[in-house]
């Protein structure tokens, strides 16, 4: 091939350009920690960027979710086991009551127990979780028993989802836990009101039906909650793994992107140099 | 028998011929830097014997030449080199503008990020599981509003980034007519003057060159083909839209060289891009429209705070809905409209406390869409929009890949012309001894043949 000033111009420069651009991608590499900064740079990895992206998304919403359902079960819970504390108390007073050697007296004081049982009970079933009356159903924002006792709330159910197509409801039907132990307690307080023994020792057995009622709400609470928690420890795992697979397939290898930028710098150097020996000497030089 | 003087007039022949030598090596040399200038050589020739061979053959000893004459200045050029030049720079001119094109499309998008569009949509839909989680907390309802204006926003900066680019290729068309017009006068005018430089049966060298600089820089713009006429002017065509024929030029049009199979150059990458970007334009409309159909719906079927039918979420103007996107006043100014519950049967069992309509809301990202008349039917939100950014970012990188080809196939017929037509200036620094050293001893050769004549005129006198 016949070597001319315009070739060896345009093949200098031409090499000057592609070492510089290869030594200028490795530098904005390093500099931004990144080897896909936009799709062009690598149009597949850019998209398994994009769906690990989305799916670290909805993984940060699934805990939060999964963290708001916790603190949501483990209220409802602890409302529900210091409801069976109230009750278990109160199936004291009716045994004690039944007992034939009560006065009147006694009796009133009783009486006043189950008063005091009632109320305590009234506080468990309106028990809140930032701000949300756990067993009114979906009226989450009146509490579910009035002063007299009546249910206030609906039988709608709240959902929580714990992850991608696991949605689970985490609120107790109030009506179903609560009613009977009202129940229960009110016609105990009546009865001691009137002294009826045998009535009372019926009430023993219908408190011990709303006590099993209340312990099965609890004890579903506590598994859902226990459910939760091995959600978040699930997302928190998965979580990690979507960014380690994020970090290897955007971030760059620092180790090997030096040697890159190394053997960039070096390559660019040469050419440059290349082009200040190639037009240094001419055949001018030697004419006299 | 050839006449006295004939050895003078040999030598003079030589001086002459060196002379123009040296003067075609200074032009070569001056010009090793000038653009599209072609190395120039002479043609030189031996003249014919002074006396026909046939008549004479008795008389002499044998036939002389008469010296040495310059025939031509020749012009060192390949017309297939240059075809080849020529194609390659108007495929790597229309890749390049597409690639550029395509790679501002790719930047506008700026995926994957944490600021790009994939996750405003991400967080905007999240949103609404917050406010599933606790459909009565006001402060939840207004994040969930606000991270809707942002997405708004956001919809709206990329849009108006892909206006841009469409609006920056319409100006680059136009100037790309503008200039396709000025070179194809150019190359007429020098056609004219070509063709009477030709006339006068000389070879008009450095305009055959500057004619070449404006050819090669027309194939950059559009796929032309050139053709050579017999009187030494070129017509130029792109596909059968005529530019230049000889001495006359035309006036073209957009529409009049895409008619006429405009497919490659500057000019041809630009229109492909054009397409291509109004492409992604209405595949990013289409998005916000299914947000805005999807979400408004989704919110009708609901409940509000206060038990009332959700009014729509979002506003966005038909056709432009990218650009247009935001939310209603009145979602604005009432985060309690948001439908966050759905309607319970009977409808009076409603309770603050439900989210479930949120949740479907929240669903939407990924929720396949069965309608057949969006553009979306088939596919998710989440999924048609990243198969957008995916086919922007892989048509770029296409665009990308094919420039690079295209530069190498570009860069090896460039050198091939390089090495055929471009000066090397140790040669000519080799022809500017050799010329002058044919001068010096052309000049000997007449001071010999005067020294000879002399001998005769002095020497004969002074032995009488």
């Amino acid at each position: 091939m016949r070597i001319t000033t315009s070739l060896q111009y345009q093949n200098l420069s031409a090499n000057i350009e592609s070492s510089l651009e290869t030594l200028n991608t490795t530098q904005s590499q390093i500099s931004s920690g990144k080897k896909i900064q936009t799709f062009s740079d690598d149009a597949a990895g850019a998209s398994q960027a994009l769906t690990l992206r989305s799916a670290l998304g909805d993984n940060a919403q699934y805990q939060r979710d999964a963290s708001a359902a916790t603190s949501f079960l483990t209220a409802s819970e602890g409302a529900l086991s210091s409801a069976t504390g109230v009750l278990q108390s109160a199936r004291q007073i009716a045994v004690a009551g039944a007992n034939s050697t009560q006065t009147p007296d006694s009796l009133t004081a009783l009486g006043d127990q189950v008063d005091g049982a009632i109320q305590q009970l009234t506080q468990a079933a309106n028990s809140q979780s930032g701000g949300r009356y756990l067993f009114g159903g979906t009226k989450t924002t009146t509490p579910p028993y009035d002063s007299t006792q009546t249910y206030q709330g609906n039988s709608g159910a709240i959902n929580s989802a714990l992850g991608p197509n696991a949605s689970v409801q985490i609120n107790t039907d109030g009506a179903a836990a609560f009613g009977p132990a009202f129940t229960a307690l009110q016609n105990l307080k009546t009865h001691l009101a009137a002294g009826d023994a045998a009535a009372i020792s019926g009430d023993i057995g219908a408190v011990d039906t709303a006590l099993s009622a209340l312990n099965t709400a609890s004890a579903t609470a506590g598994a859902k909650a226990n459910q939760a928690t091995a959600a978040t420890q699930q997302l928190t795992r998965a979580q990690s793994d979507y960014q380690t697979s994020l970090s290897s397939i955007e971030d760059v290898d620092l180790a090997q992107a030096y040697v890159q930028l190394q053997s960039a710098t070096n390559v660019y150097q040469a050419s440059l140099s290349t082009t200040a020996k190639a037009f240094q000497y001419s055949l001018a030089d030697f004419l006299h | 028998m050839p006449g006295t003087f004939f050895g003078i007039s040999i030598g003079q022949s030589g001086l002459a011929a060196a002379q123009i030598g040296e003067d075609v090596t200074g032009q070569n040399i001056a010009n090793a830097g000038t653009a599209g200038y072609s190395v120039q050589s002479l043609d030189q020739v031996a003249n014919d014997p002074y006396t026909p061979a046939d008549h004479n053959t008795l008389l002499i000893p044998g036939l002389i030449g008469s010296g040495v004459a310059v025939r031509s200045i020749q012009r060192a050029s390949d017309q297939f080199l240059d075809t080849q030049v020529r194609d390659a720079n108007s495929n790597l001119s229309g890749q390049t503008a597409q690639s550029n094109a395509l790679k501002q499309v790719d930047d506008v998008f700026g995926e994957p990020s944490s600021t790009g569009l994939n996750a405003a949509l991400t967080s905007f839909f999240s949103a609404f599981q917050d406010v599933a989680n606790s459909p009565e907390n006001a402060g939840v309802r207004a994040a969930a509003v606000q991270q809707g204006v942002a997405l708004s926003r956001t919809f709206s900066t990329v849009s108006s980034g892909l206006a841009s680019v469409a609006s920056s290729l319409l100006g680059q068309t136009a100037a790309a007519v503008q200039s396709i017009n000025t070179d194809s006068a150019g190359i007429a005018a020098l056609n004219l003057s070509i063709k009477a430089g030709t006339r006068s049966g000389q070879s008009p060298n450095d305009l055959l060159d500057q004619r070449g600089v404006l050819l090669d820089k027309l194939s950059g713009l559009a796929n032309i083909t050139v053709q050579n006429n017999s009187d030494g002017t070129v017509n130029v065509a792109v596909g059968s839209t005529a530019l230049v024929l000889g001495p006359d030029s035309f006036t073209a049009s957009l529409p009049g060289l895409t008619a006429g199979g405009l497919s490659g150059g500057t000019l041809g990458g630009l229109q492909a891009a054009s397409i291509k970007v109004a492409g992604f334009q209405s595949r990013l409309s289409a998005t916000a429209a299914s947000v805005v159909s999807q979400v408004n719906a989704a919110q009708a079927n609901g409940l509000d705070l206060n038990g009332n039918a959700g009014t729509p979420f979002f506003t966005a103007t038909a056709g432009s809905e990218a650009g247009t996107l935001s939310v209603t006043a009145d979602l604005q100014a009432n985060p309690s409209h948001l439908a966050a519950a759905s309607v319970p049967t009977p409808p009076a069992t409603f309770g603050a406390g439900d989210g479930s309509n949120a949740q479907v809301i929240a669903g939407l990202l990924t929720k396949t869409v069965t309608s057949a008349t969006d553009p979306l039917a088939g596919q998710s939100l989440q999924s048609y929009y990243q198969g957008t950014v995916s086919t922007a970012g892989g048509e770029a990188a296409a665009a990308l890949a094919g420039q690079r080809t295209a530069q190498a196939v570009y860069t090896q017929g460039s050198n091939s012309r390089a090495s055929e037509t471009g000066v090397s200036t140790d040669t000519e620094l080799a022809n500017m001894m050799k010329y002058q050293r044919a001068y010096q001893a052309s000049a000997r050769v007449i001071t010999t043949a005067d020294d000879m004549i002399g001998t005769l005129i002095n020497n004969l006198f002074s032995a009488n």
